[in-house]
């Protein structure tokens, strides 16, 4: 063999090299080998998106353990057998490649495999592959490719390959693309046109795609380029994808490639979060925020964002809370426009939750539990045990806080950017109508009080409650903002606010009656404890300590049955806790901390939505220790399969999750109604934390070690720190020294700003 | 070994290519049993208490999430296909996660009761085992002391045998719930010891072989 070329040797550079990834292993993801038992997970983390598709991580000549799919964001069909559940719609899998040797097919199971590489670069936003192959033969060959979703061209997605064979004979990579098939689809067409592949797609009661796709193979090198139109239920196609692609073709590949990075480059800025001292959290946080990133769409607002992404079938791409109350506030500091089209997926089902609401016997919105295009609920009724047993599922049913969720959400929206013509065009009539909604959910009582029964509140172990505190405080702070967005939009443009009133039927009656409801729920606080009790008669239930039982976390209801969990104390995630999360402002660290120390041990973290809420909620306690060991359990949730179901997606909720743990847990950042509060606290291990975040318009960037705080704005803005008071700061660079338990007043650096 | 349940065996045995021990002596013997299993033989382990069915109509395959436990599972497939055979592969989540890589132990999380645990269990039958056409498999998940679980589903059931997977190491501390359940089984075993070392067989079909892409379009492609 000594005779034939090195294939391990890398190329020499030139314009035509092959692209690379980054050298930083805090900035890239490598997988070695592969693992049959695991090839799935690994599609999952090495999914490439764009907010408008999806394309696993499958290698692309496919093996018998894949999972291959290109999803496509916002569409989807009905499968005629079920009614209630559409899916997310299948793209063509447009990377397929058959690699061959002359006659031979090359697969990871011909002959040995001396290298296989994976590397999805988060920096660049690419997925590279290295494979080298002894033949039988003794012939090896060499494989390379990258693939992305373009980020600055999102109806494009690009492939290119490479093959070379020690004997001098061409590897020829092309093969024919398979196409979806799924009961969810209707029809699927495709013809040739100028030397592209045009493919249309059809679901079954839902949306519409076209995907085009070229390919040119010279020399062992494949480029492949294919562009993707949407049209949702009633919209028109976003573009001609023959057009977008015979445009990208004639610019080329690499004009395509360099300005997909160049748009990372610039996302990254503006949400990057860098950590020093602890290379693990560094890592977990650049994964976490590449899938939050590639989920987002700043140009269209035909999707939401499902509980896995476009990463994975899990959930047929349904949208939950996880997207208001997790994934949300990443956009909303790092891109609020991605925050805006969010919203703007809940405005546009409002008609949909207003159906809900008044099919129950409610008036307002409703929104749906778990909802697809169209906004109709489309939670499971019923679903197989563990132990075989068919149970109901009441969270359709019963878990009503997702108003209160979206309402909040908007409300964020508008401390976050000030956007009047969002507040005025959809966000008002969102709180108006959830408002409006906890009006007539709410039950008076003999006692005088307003209840709101049989409900779920996030800790899904306990169904069919009473004045669950979360689901009551939620609504409360609801008729609340209800009456403020009122008064707000009554002075902002008062010909709106009659135009709404009159459109929703609005009388001043209801508006009082908003407040009365609000004075009369019960918050469930004991002043002289300090505690929320979690729901009426929950403090009655059996006390179990949730360490005593098992390591956590651990399926509570499967561990002791689901009879006897629901007559305990153990609870499935952050129920009151989330509640803190939610609505911090006012709160004593002592009251926080009282409900952290109760609540903590009683939970089993059965949910992935769980652990970073305990870190976030564990760093505004004062408790930085616990807090970053809950931060390293949300980060393992998918990198660890700590779920056990990372095969079918990366869990974007807990991705968002540690987000908010880094930045609004050791971060202390908290916008409100007269300032963004900032109070960063580290753990030991952590020697420095960075981020930038957008608010109301100005840019700020944040960097603290133990005992200083850096602060760059781009404009002025009012901003405190701590316990401060805010005060106005201009354009410029600040610091302030922690002294104590306080932190000093900011001082203008007289260096020029960062870049 | 009992006459017909050893030809049920030997039809397990002779498409995997496994040689059967097929002693009287250590089909009673537990000590032997897992001696000449630990060696790589597919052995019967029938005690004197454990009843002698007639026919195979339940099969109990207890598993714990991990590859080696996995073997038993990959028996399973070579059960010929309409012989009116119902297998329970019954998972018993364990409280510390394994620590075998690969393993996909039971979920300790779950965000939508509605769709996680059947994700779960499709993510298991394609991890773990493939079954013949016409063999009706329940994959039940539960928790407890393993070998207690077992025994006590074994009984419910009730099983005509048990088929466990194991890693095929004797040292001590090894092998403990195999070992338990062999004690107090109801019905004879069957010991499928782990296949040793190599790496993993990959089989690669192409992405045609996924049911979500059967069509193909002939790709187009010009030269640059």
């Amino acid at each position: 063999m000594s005779d034939l070329p090195d294939l391990s040797a890398p190329d020499s550079d030139g314009a035509d090299a092959f692209p690379e990834p980054v050298d930083d292993p805090l900035w890239k993801l490598e997988v070695v080998d592969y693992d049959r038992l695991r090839e799935r997970e690994v599609e999952s983390w090495f999914t490439v998106a764009n907010g408008r598709t999806g394309t696993r991580g499958s290698i692309e000549e496919g093996t018998a353990e894949s999972s291959p799919a290109t999803y496509v964001a916002g569409v989807y069909g009905r499968p005629p057998d079920s009614e209630t559940e559409p899916e997310l719609m299948l793209g063509p899998y447009w990377i397929y490649l058959a690699p061959r040797l002359l006659e031979t097919h090359l697969s990871l199971d011909l002959g040995e495999i001396l290298e296989h590489r994976r590397v999805l670069d988060f920096r660049q936003g690419i997925l590279f592959r290295t494979w080298r192959q002894r033949l039988p033969s003794g012939v090896e060959t060499r494989f390379r490719s990258a693939r992305f979703a373009s980020i600055s061209d999102r109806a494009l997605a690009a492939l290119e390959a490479e093959g070379r064979s020690s004997d001098g004979f061409p590897i020829t990579l092309v093969g024919e693309i398979p196409l979806p098939s799924a009961p969810s689809l209707e029809h699927v067409a495709f013809s040739r046109h100028d030397g592209l592949l045009n493919v249309e797609l059809v679901a079954r009661k839902g949306g519409r795609a076209w995907f085009s796709i070229g390919t040119s193979e010279v020399d062992n090198r494949l480029e492949r380029m294919t562009a993707v139109s949407r049209a949702g239920l009633g919209s028109e196609p976003e573009i001609s994808t023959d057009e977008a692609l015979t445009n990208a073709r004639n610019e080329g590949i690499r004009v395509l490639r360099d300005r997909h990075r160049s748009a990372w480059e610039q996302l990254w800025r503006s949400a990057d979060v860098a950590v020093e001292g602890d290379p693990q959290a560094q890592l977990s946080l650049r994964f976490a925020l590449y899938h939050l990133i590639s989920s987002g769409d700043p140009e269209s607002d035909l999707a939401s964002i499902g509980a896995r992404g476009l990463t994975g079938p899990a959930y047929q791409g349904h949208v939950f809370w996880d997207t208001e109350v997790f994934v949300l506030p990443f956009f909303l500091y790092t891109q609020p426009r991605v925050a805006r089209n969010l919203l703007a997926y809940r405005y546009r089902t409002l008609p949909a939750a207003r159906t809900r609401a008044r099919n129950l016997g409610y008036r307002g919105a409703l929104f749906a539990w778990e909802s697809a295009d169209d906004g109709e609920d489309c939670t499971p009724r019923m679903a197989v045990a563990p132990d075989g047993r068919v149970v109901p599922i009441l969270t359709g049913l019963q878990e009503h806080h997702i108003s209160a969720d979206v309402g909040w959400a908007v409300w964020q929206y508008w401390e976050a950017t000030r956007d009047e013509e969002f507040l005025l065009h959809c966000g008002a009539e969102i709180l108006v109508e959830t408002a409006r909604f906890w009006a007539s959910r709410a039950d008076r009582g003999r006692d005088g009080r307003h209840h709101i029964t049989h409900v779920i509140g996030p800790d899904e172990y306990h169904e069919d409650v009473n004045d669950n505190a979360f689901t009551n405080s939620l609504a409360k702070w609801n008729l609340e903002r209800g009456l403020e967005i009122a008064d707000l939009l009554n002075g902002i443009d008062p010909s709106r606010w009659q135009e709404l009133v009159s459109r929703l039927g609005l009388h001043q009656t209801e508006l009082a009656d908003w407040g009365v409801v609000a004075q009369g729920l019960p918050s469930m606080f004991d002043p002289e404890s300090k505690l929320y009790e979690e729901f009426a008669g929950f403090f009655q239930l059996e006390d179990i300590i949730a360490a005593d039982l098992a390591p956590r976390p651990f399926a509570g209801d499967l561990l002791i049955g689901r009879e006897r969990t629901r007559r305990s104390q153990l609870i499935k995630q952050a129920d009151v806790l989330m509640l803190l999360h939610m609505l911090p402002n006012g709160l004593s660290r002592e009251l926080v901390r009282a409900n952290y120390r109760y609540y903590e041990p009683r939970t089993s973290h059965g949910s992935s939505l769980s652990p970073s809420i305990h870190s976030a909620v564990a760093a505004s306690a004062g408790l930085y220790e616990e807090a970053l060991t809950y931060f390293h359990m949300g980060a393992a949730v998918d990198l660890s399969d700590r779920m056990g179901n990372a095969a079918l997606g990366v869990h974007l909720a807990a991705a968002g999750g540690l987000w908010q743990a880094a930045v609004i847990g050791f971060g202390g950042v908290r916008s409100q109604a007269d300032c963004l509060r900032i109070d960063p606290r580290l753990p030991h291990s952590w020697s420095r934390l960075q981020f930038p975040l957008a608010w109301r318009g100005t840019n700020i960037k944040l960097a603290a070690d133990r005992s200083r705080l850096e602060i760059d704005l781009d404009s002025a803005a009012m901003v405190a720190l701590g316990d401060g008071r805010p005060r106005r700061l201009s354009s410029g660079r600040y610091r302030a020294e922690l002294r104590g338990d306080r932190w000093s007043e900011a001082e203008e650096v007289k260096a020029p700003r960062s870049a | 070994m009992p006459g017909a349940l050893a030809a049920r065996v030997a039809a397990l045995a002779v498409p995997a290519n496994w040689k059967v021990t097929a002693s009287r002596a250590v089909a009673a013997d537990l000590a032997g049993a897992l001696h000449a299993s630990a060696a790589g033989r597919l052995v019967l382990f029938s005690p004197p208490s454990a009843g002698i069915p007639e026919r195979l109509a339940q099969m109990l395959v207890p598993h714990d999430g991990t590859p080696a436990t996995s073997a038993a599972l990959q028996a399973i497939r070579h059960l010929p296909p309409g012989n009116h055979t119902e297998v329970v592969a019954l998972h018993v989540a364990a409280t510390n996660a394994p620590s075998e890589p690969g393993s996909f132990p039971a979920l300790r999380m779950v965000d939508h009761d509605g769709h996680d645990w059947r994700e779960w269990r499709e993510e298991f039958r394609r991890r773990f085992f493939r079954c013949p056409p016409g063999v009706p498999v329940r994959l039940q998940v539960t928790a407890g002391l393993s070998p207690e679980v077992i025994v006590r589903t074994a009984r419910m059931i009730p099983a005509d045998l048990i088929v466990m997977g194991w890693g095929g190491v004797l040292k001590a501390g090894r092998a403990l719930t195999l070992r338990a359940v062999c004690e107090a089984t109801p019905c004879p075993v069957l010991l499928v010891p782990a296949p040793r070392g190599g790496r993993t067989h990959l089989r690669t079909e192409g992405a045609r072989g996924h049911p979500m892409y059967r069509r193909r379009a002939s790709i187009a492609h010009s030269g640059l």
